[in-house]
Parts: structure tokens; sequence; C-alpha cells
């Protein structure tokens, strides 16, 4: 698993330093002894793309790693990552920040706190709503900052 | 040194170096989390204070999270931070014959000595060091910086392709945006949000916040950790602390020599002092038995190392660690640009800086003394509480230094590359260290051959340069021969 996600960054990365090196390639070339906007961008894409043909050289040339990369919680991973990118989505198309900061906290919470009940959803929403006040007093009542 | 204005000025700024104490020994206590994570969040909130307040409350943060890590060592018999670690020889089996307050005491003191004498150092050694760096041009500054960036690839952890790897990345990500020589964008796919470059908080907040949130979320997040806070009262006798200046002073001496060599830090320096203070102990056989002196010089040594690290920062403007890059960033934000001419140019700024740095010493002192009880009771606080509070309150951060959603869509993208990249073994820290200092590296090597008409013996024309270039060229060569040793090894 180890072997296959690190070849698969460099595979990535040789490709960043492709583009870098293309991209700098539109750029005009220095003048008066400077040697131009294009040079580091593309020395470093060259750079890139070196490395990550060193590092893959180098990772087949290895025994395979049996350490797993997600060594317990594939899922719940997974589910993180959803609901931060719900949250910031949400925010950004609907707005009220102050709305969906409880709900992503109290969701939060339950999804990977203890197992759910009467008292520990109490908890959960009353912590939410705790923090939720907390950050509305520091930063819009405080600091007169506006979230949208 | 001190009048009335100065006084005025830093009872000013006391609320931010509490705060930023606070969220250090905090985030230094809590294990896996650490200082750049408590730097990280409270970076945006420098937004809307002034230089001063917002380079001291990092600064506290970086000075309150040495001292936090000792806490769950102690406690926990987790260090909270990686330079902890050798506080829990001593510091475990003390806990259990005499109290953890003890412990915690001795920890405290030893990180007090340490924060002090690395200020002392600093405000002895800055003044003349900027004096030195003035005479720098363009061609030495450039291999300072590249000095520093070579060294910090060489002594990571991290397989030295990866470590490499980083470094280019970091460089790379810091050419984005409009070149300053010429005012062409580069690499910024033609969106105007990166035409100033990518939001360093949103860089900042992604690498080491949002991943570290990531991170806990693909672990176990329902456990708390059962903790006894009682005997917490960190008190030592006059006769204690006499005892352990020797210590003290070694671990400090320690802290601040490997504090300002680029890439060392603190992890190594405690250990290190560890090493030296048990060579030099009077009694080296209750060493590993809960010997005082080898919390304090350890502790001593964590907390020196903040002052040595500020040393070629402030002086040359050149960060030799991701603490201070990241503190490097809350001063480009203010558009304070460290180095001699600051110096020079604000002697007033580096004065209340300096003196404002004792003042964080001694209220870590104070904090530590009365509130460590409550730190230590922080300990139980479960990570599916604290991953998606850091996931809001970093989203808070980024929103605040630009009320623009690429800025948070490139701060969650970074966050779970990051996640990746991480638990690959790529550093870091090499990464943001590159990043802060690729306009450094690429302005005065790009204004170094405009000066010479494109002539590179400018880069050995100098006395300094010349012996730059050597050292540098010795560096590469080592670390061509670590990579070609190491490579046949595993093969």
């Amino acid at each position: 698993m180890i072997k296959i996600a690190n070849l698969a960054i460099y595979v990535i990365l040789a490709t960043l330093g492709y583009l870098s090196y293309q991209s700098a390639q539109t750029l005009p070339e220095g003048l008066f002894g400077d040697i131009g906007a294009a040079a580091l961008p593309s020395a470093l894409g060259i750079a890139l793309i070196v490395l990550a043909a060193l590092g893959i050289i180098q990772e087949v040339q290895l025994k395979p790693n049996t350490k797993q990369l997600f060594e317990i919680h594939l899922r719940q991973w997974a589910l993180k990552v959803l609901l931060i990118t719900a949250f910031i989505g949400a925010w950004q198309l609907i707005g009220y920040f102050f709305a969906f900061l409880p709900l992503f906290l109290f969701t939060s919470f339950c999804c990977f706190g203890t197992k759910a009940s009467g008292a520990s959803l109490l908890k959960n929403a009353l912590l939410a709503g705790g923090l939720t006040l907390g950050a509305y007093s520091l930063f819009v009542l405080t600091l007169d900052i506006q979230f949208g | 040194m001190f009048d009335a204005t100065m006084l005025y000025v830093l009872a000013s700024h006391l609320p931010a170096i509490f705060l930023g104490l606070f969220v250090g020994i905090f985030f230094g206590a809590l294990p896996g989390l650490g200082m750049i994570v408590g730097i990280t969040l409270l970076l945006p909130l420098s937004y809307n204070m002034d230089a001063v307040g917002a380079i001291l409350m990092l600064l506290a943060v970086y000075q309150g999270a040495e001292y936090g890590g000792s806490i769950s060592a102690i406690v926990l018999k987790i260090p909270g931070t990686a330079m902890a670690a050798p506080i829990m020889i001593d510091g475990v089996p003390m806990a259990e014959q005499q109290s953890p307050g003890k412990a915690l005491a001795y920890s405290l003191y030893g990180s007090t000595f340490g924060g002090l004498f690395g200020a002392m150092v600093l405000i002895l050694f800055a003044m003349p060091i900027a004096a030195l760096a003035l005479k720098l041009g363009d061609a030495e500054i450039f291999l300072l910086g590249l000095l520093g960036l070579i060294a910090v690839s060489g002594l990571a952890e991290a397989a030295l392709i990866k470590s490499l790897i980083a470094v280019v990345l970091g460089l790379l990500v810091g050419t984005i945006g409009i070149d300053l020589m010429t005012g062409l964008p580069r690499l910024t796919m033609g969106l105007p949000e990166l035409y100033d470059g990518p939001n360093l908080i949103a860089v900042v907040v992604g690498l080491f916040a949002m991943s570290e949130v990531l991170n806990m979320a693909s672990t176990r997040m329902d456990s708390a950790k059962a903790i006894d806070a009682k005997n917490m009262r960190t008190n030592l006798s006059l006769t204690e602390i006499k005892d352990t200046i020797k210590a003290m002073i070694t671990g400090s001496t320690v802290g601040v020599a490997t504090g300002v060599l680029p890439g060392v830090g603190s992890t190594i320096s405690s250990w290190l002092a560890y090493a030296a203070a048990k060579k030099l102990g009077r009694d080296q056989a209750s060493f590993g038995h809960g010997a005082p002196e080898g919390i304090v010089a350890p502790d001593a040594a964590n907390n020196a190392t903040v002052g040595g690290a500020l040393l070629p920062f402030l002086a040359l403007g050149i960060p030799g660690s991701a603490s201070i890059a990241i503190i490097a960033g809350a001063f480009v934000i203010h558009g304070v640009q460290p180095g001699p001419q600051l110096m020079r140019m604000d002697p007033q700024f580096i004065q209340d800086l300096f003196v404002g740095f004792v003042v964080t010493t001694v209220c870590m002192f104070f904090m530590g003394r009365f509130l460590t009880t409550l730190f230590a009771r922080a300990l139980t606080i479960p990570s599916s509480i604290l991953a998606p509070t850091i996931a809001a309150l970093s989203l808070c951060g980024v929103y605040i230094s630009s009320s623009n959603f690429f800025d948070l869509w490139l701060a969650f993208g970074l966050g779970v590359a990051t996640f990746f990249l991480r638990k690959l073994g790529y550093p870091i820290a090499n990464f943001i260290l590159a990043l802060i200092l690729a306009p450094i590296i690429e302005k005065s090597f790009r204004r170094a051959l405009t000066i010479s008409e494109g002539d590179y013996e400018i880069f050995i024309g100098t006395p300094t340069a010349f012996i730059l270039c050597l050292i540098a060229s010795g560096l590469m060569i080592g670390l061509a021969f670590k990579f070609i040793r190491k490579n046949a090894a595993s093969s």
C-alpha cells in the first residue's frame, strides 16, 4: 500500500514539475544580466522531475512495505473530509456562517465521539452552542469581523 | 532602557502575551498537536493587532509550547512535543517517587531559566551580528539562504529524496505570483487570487492545522485519557534551585547554540542538553531515576532554543526553523522585513520586541505556577472534540485573513494533500521554510547577477561569499554521500 502510494505521489510530482516547467517557458527572458522570471520555476520543475525519477528508482529497488496508509479508520477519515467539504460549501453557497458552525460541530462531535445517548447528545449540543457563542463573541463582537 | 512609553507599550501587549502563552502551553501539552498548530491558529488573529503585539503573541505560543510539552511527558508519560521526550527519562520517575508537581516545578524553572538565557543572548548578540550583516551583499544573502535550505534538507529525519522534494516544492510554491523584477504573473494558472502568491495563512493552516485534523480523524478519536491531576503544586526551594543551576546553564548554552543553527531545532538540543548535563553532573548514577538535572537541562535547552533561533532571523532575516518561518509570516503580514536594515531603521521596534520577549518568559513562569493543574486537566479532552474545533477555528482564521472562499478551499485542499505527504514521510517543515525563503533567495540571486551583469564570479568574489560557497559545496557533497551510502545499505 505504502509502495503504491509512494509511486503514485512521485508520478504526480513529476507531472507537477513538467507543468511548472511548461508554464514558465511562456515568460520572457531576463535583461541586463538578470536570469529572468522563468529561470527559477524552470529549474525547480526540472529538479522536481529528477527527484521524482530518483524516488521511483529507489522505491522500485526497495522491498514492499507492509505498513498501511490508514492504520485504523478510513471511513472515519472520509466522513471528516465530507463534513468539512459540506461545511465550506454550505457557507459559500448559502452564507450564515454562525448557523452552520454549530451544526458542523454538533454533527462532528456526534459522529466521532462516544456512542450516542440522550446525555451525550445534550452534552454535544451544549458544547457546539457554547463554542459557537465563544467564536461569535471573539470574532464579531470583539474583533468586529463579518463572516457573511 | 525602560521608560513610561515602553511600560505602556508592554502593558498594552500583555493580553496578547497571555493569550499566546495559554494557547502555547495548551497545544504544547496536547500530544500530537504542538506549537506549530498553536501558532497557526493564532496567526490570523494577528491581522487585527499591531506588529509588536502580534509577534509577541506568536513568540509566546512558541515559548509556552516548549514548557507545555513537558506537562504531558510528566503527567501522561507521553511527550506533548518531540523535544519533551528526554524530560520523561527523569520526569516520570520523579513524579512517581515524589510528586508530578515537583517534576513539573523543575521543568518550569528550567524552561524559565532557558527562556531568559536565550533572551539575554539575543539582546547581547543581535545588534553586533546585524551590524556585520549590513556589510553583506546580495551574493552573501543568497548563499546564507541556500545554506539554510541545504542544512535543513540534510538534517531532516526523512529520506533525503523526500526531504529535497519538500524543499523544491516549497520553493516552487514560493515563486507563484507576480515576479517582483519583471511584474509578470508566474504559475498563477490565470487565477487573480494567486497574483500576490498563495495566501500564507491558508497555506500554513492547510499544512499544519487541517492536515493534523485529518490525521486525528484517521485514528481512533473517541478515547479520552485519564489523568491524576493531584499534587500539582509547582514549588521549589532555594536550595533545590541552587543545586540545578549548573545543569540549567549547561542546557541553556546547548539550546542557544543549536537554536542558531538552521534545521537543528529543539528536538536535538534537548537530547544534547540531557547528555551534557549527565556528563557534567555530580551524581551520574541518579540520571534516569528522577535526577532534577535530567529535567531542568533539556527544558532549559528547549526554551533557550527560541532565543537562539530568533538570532539569525532578526539579525540576518533568514528563518532557520518551521516555527520561526511561520512567525516570519506575521512580519510579512505587517509589512516588517526582518534583518539588519530593521535593526538600523527601527531600533524602537526591536527594543520593544526584546523587552516583550523577556516579559513573555516571566509571564510563562507565573502562568505555569498557577495554571499547570488546568493544563494537565486539558489532557483529558478527547480528540473527537478537539479535531472539529480546530478545523472550525482554522477555517475562521483563513476567512479573517482574506474574506475569500478560494483560500478556504486552498487550505482544505492543501490539508488533504499534506495528510498523504505526511503519512508518506515528507517533512512539511522543509516545505514551509523553503516557501518563506524562496523570495529572499531568488531576489538576492537575481539582484547579484544584475549587479555583476551576469557574471557568476560574484558568488565567490568576496572572502565571505567564498567561505559560504565552500561550506555550501561541502554540505552538498556530504548530502550526496549520505544518499549513496543509504541507498547502498538499503539495496
